[in-house]
């Protein structure tokens, strides 16, 4: 679960390094990805890569769609704009998937069947631990892209400052889109893979995913890969034992409660203190 | 009036009171995504206090307002260090812990040999207090609208005053605010807890017009929604956010016809609407414009001219 | 007594140190000129003054009373002013409302004002306001958008806002920064009105006639220290302060508008 959470929280700190400003739709864009796959999966008994391939491909056209009209229409200076713009487009997506498939729940195919395994005294379900190597192989990936290419180093150069990278010759527009429709894919990965674990999807999941997202990013600290691996492991973790402990409603309230001490506490988030500090600069310059 | 035509204009007056509310904090620079949670607190305070322990309506809502406004004060001093984004999500996560640990609580007493208070995910229901004083939804059209009256009445004397001006500069520029001689501290604190006993208004009337409350209400649409209202509306004047319920809350009713559709059709045009405005429909340069007309004043725009 | 003295003042930003050791006195009713290349301090020495950074060493007494690391808002109540050297008004607000925007003196919450809109205090203050208009030659700009001005009405508008707030100690930034030779002299004529009823100033400038047109005294820095203190005539042909100060100036043209720190 972690794993998926970690997902997320890339694609949520990817789209805010490089615009500043929030999508509210990302959920529901992964959401209409995961339906996609699921009507591949009803309609013609698709096999799982279809599926996922689907999910994916769902995920980024939603994504394109709502990075060309909230963020690119709305000029910038705009943040809140954008951002209110961005949770009308949830809406809208989230109502065009009620009325293409009408029956609220429907069933997503799981990765297939799996015994409990024993790992290290621990019983494990064999399909996190294949979630948490694919997400491993998924992030190191993402870094060599980020880190080896021309495409990455135009991303970080528009995130670290958009004038100097427009200066330099670097296409912004083009850039951000790009990385939205990245962002989107790997959002639709980890759709795929929650919802092969719980084998059930209904248009709620956009909320879910946006909020799952959203904690896991910001405990992790705003606009830094590794802290959006390190807080979506978090949250798994708090998760899971909250629920264990106390049952399920305390499984959403130990999650937003952690958020709010972490957020009062440390607003960095457990690893961008250079980020955190370099916003406080920013805030202190006259 | 028939009936539904009051429900509505009863909807849009409780929601202009949290549209309200998260037009506050953003004339302070704040981004809320949590006005949700004191209007839920409103809503379920003055509940507790009409239905368990028999207070009339116009006791519960002040000390519901107390309450709400005192959540929101502490929440706003706990979360003084945030800014922007980081604040909308805090404000958000109180939101949701706040709405969860209702579904998680169950305290009720007997009222009249029946079981009456909050009970976890079935909400908090027979507040009767309007059922039992034979008050009709008109009655409670005036009650809301004389209240929205008066709150409108304070915004534009606030607007006009000194106070006014202190969480304008604030919101503008905080360390302008500072050097000016604004104490930035305890000013985000009183505005937190007035925005707070804001949304409370409309979380009372609108427990007392369900009559059935459900913490799935104050979920975090309503918090969007009701800071799309100001966006959308415009952030220029106190009219801005309720004009933004009226265009929602309106719109919807008015087309009912493309039933199914409302959300598609709302959210393009809200899309669209930002893309051109980008502050709202009544934005700062607009309303500027308005008052100069209404002054007769000839409205140079263009400070470019020589002087 | 001085009404500004500063005595060893330092600040440092990690391994810079931005001001290394000023001592100052500024009179009672004197124009007091602050000079330097970008980067010697000038701004951060204005920072720390109005209290946005606190002092990592050394002690400001105004009036006697010491303002080192007190919150900006305390100092200025204390009777201190400023104005930004990049601008800092509020641009989706009329120059009147700008500068009304300013004008709050009192400690308390102004609750109490809510109730004296309309009311004959209301009117007096905003025909002070009309008079600071008249005064700064924008009152013809009075509803324009304080975004729409060009930047000499901008300057204007900002000293219009500090001066609303009867400072006893008024500080400007660059007053003249980016204007035509015309402008400057305009903007003269403007400190110089400022200036006249006793009223103390110091001003960061680069313009050297404009310096050496309204100072009494003035001070040069470089690299956070003080080079030279005194009268413009004396100051500005000292040769220490030509070499360091002018002869960099001419392989660095960038001038007033980028940022001193």
């Amino acid at each position: 679960m972690g794993s998926g959470y970690a997902l997320l929280a890339i694609g949520f700190t990817l789209i805010f390094g490089v615009l500043r400003r929030l999508n509210l739709s990302y959920g529901p864009s992964i959401m209409v990805g995961v339906f996609f796959g699921t009507f591949l999966f009803i309609q013609f008994q698709a096999g799982w890569y279809t599926v996922l391939v689907g999910t994916v491909l769902g995920a980024a056209i939603a994504g394109a769609y709502v990075e060309r009209l909230c963020f690119w229409a709305i000029k910038k200076g705009a943040a809140v704009a954008s951002m209110v713009s961005s949770f009308a487009v949830w809406m809208q997506l989230e109502e065009g998937v009620t009325i293409a498939f009408p029956d609220r729940t429907y069933e997503f195919p799981a990765l297939g069947d799996f015994e409990l395994i024993e790992l290290a005294g621990l019983s494990v379900r064999q399909e996190h631990v294949i979630m948490l190597g694919i997400a491993a192989i998924l992030v190191f990936a993402l870094h060599q892209l980020l880190y080896r290419t021309r495409f990455g180093l135009a991303v970080r150069a528009v995130s670290e400052d958009p004038n100097a990278a427009l200066f330099m010759g670097v296409n912004t527009g083009r850039v951000i889109f790009l990385a939205f429709i990245l962002a989107s894919a790997i959002g639709g990965i980890a759709g795929y893979f929650i919802m092969a674990t719980e084998e059930v999807i209904t248009p709620k999941f956009g909320l879910q995913a946006t909020f799952k997202g959203l904690i896991a990013m910001m405990l992790g600290g705003m606009g830094s890969v590794p802290g959006a691996i390190a807080g979506g492991l978090l949250l798994g973790v708090v998760e899971k034992q909250a629920e264990w402990y106390a049952g399920a409603v305390w499984r959403d309230i130990a999650a937003f409660m952690l958020l709010f001490a972490f957020l009062i506490v440390r607003p960095g988030g457990l690893l961008a203190q250079h980020t955190a500090a370099r916003d406080l600069a920013a805030l202190r310059r006259v | 009036m028939d009936d539904h035509v009051i429900t509505v204009l009863n909807n849009i007056g409780g929601f202009s009171f949290i549209a309200l509310s998260a037009y506050l904090l953003l004339l302070s620079g704040e981004i809320s995504f949590g006005q949700q949670a004191f209007f839920g607190i409103g809503a379920y305070a003055s509940g507790m206090f009409t239905a368990m322990f028999g207070l009339s309506f116009w006791i519960a809502l002040p000390l519901a307002m107390l309450v709400a406004g005192l959540a929101a004060a502490a929440v706003g001093a706990l979360t003084l260090r945030l800014r922007g984004l980081y604040f909308a999500i805090a404000t958000l996560a109180f939101a949701e812990t706040i709405r969860l640990i209702l579904v998680a609580t169950t305290w009720q007493v007997d009222v009249d040999g029946e079981p009456v208070g909050p009970n976890g995910s079935e909400g908090l229901g027979n507040i009767r207090w309007g059922f039992d004083n034979e008050y009709a939804p008109v009655d409670f059209l005036w009650m809301i609208y004389g209240s929205l009256g008066i709150v409108l009445l304070l915004f534009f004397l606030m607007e006009r005053s000194r106070l006014g001006s202190i969480v304008r500069t604030i919101g503008a520029d905080r360390l302008l605010a500072e050097t000016q001689g604004i104490n930035v501290t305890r000013y985000k604190i009183l505005v937190a807890g007035l925005a707070g006993a804001l949304a409370a208004i409309g979380g009372a009337f609108y427990a007392h017009i369900q009559t059935t409350v459900y913490p799935e209400n104050f979920d975090v649409m309503l918090g969007v929604h009701s800071l799309a209202y100001g966006l959308i509306g415009g952030l220029g004047t106190a009219v801005g956010p309720i004009l933004g319920v009226l265009l929602d809350v309106g719109f919807l009713e008015a087309v009912e016809w493309i039933q199914g559709y409302r959300m598609i059709a709302f959210g393009g045009l809200v899309a669209v609407l930002l893309i051109f405005m980008p502050r709202g429909i009544l934005d700062e340069r607009r309303v500027h414009l308005l008052r100069l007309m209404l002054r007769g004043r000839r409205p140079d725009i263009h400070g470019a001219a020589g002087h | 007594m001085a009404l500004l003295d500063i005595n060893g003042i330092g600040r440092r930003f990690g391994a810079v140190e931005a001001l290394d050791g000023i001592d100052l006195r500024v009179e009672e009713g004197e124009v007091f000129g602050l000079i330097g290349p970008n980067g010697s301090g000038k701004t951060t020495l204005f920072n720390v003054l109005t209290g946005v950074y606190p002092p990592s060493a050394g002690e400001i007494l105004l009036d006697g009373r010491p303002i080192g690391g007190v919150p900006p808002e305390r100092i200025a109540r204390m009777g201190l002013a400023r104005t930004f050297q990049n601008l800092r008004l509020i641009p989706h607000m009329s120059a009147f409302e700008n500068i009304w925007l300013a004008q709050h003196r009192r400690p308390g919450m102004g609750l109490r004002d809510i109730l004296a809109v309309g009311g004959r205090k209301e009117r007096a203050r905003r025909d002070e306001v009309e008079t600071l208009l008249e005064r700064t030659g924008l009152a013809t700009r009075r509803d324009a958008f304080a975004g729409d001005l060009p930047l000499p009405d901008q300057r204007r508008l900002e000293i219009a806002r500090a001066l609303v707030r009867q400072p006893r100690l008024l500080l400007l930034d660059e007053p003249a920064g980016g204007m035509t030779p015309m402008e400057t002299q305009e903007m003269a004529t403007l400190i110089r009105a400022v200036a006249a009823p006793g009223r103390t100033l110091i001003v960061i400038e680069h313009k050297m006639d404009l310096i050496s047109d309204i100072c009494d005294r003035l001070c040069v820095l470089d690299f956070g220290r003080k080079i030279a203190e005194g009268p413009p005539g004396r100051v500005l042909s000292d040769p220490e302060v030509l070499d360091i100060y002018l002869g960099r100036e001419a392989d660095d043209n960038s001038g007033d508008d980028s940022g001193d720190d």
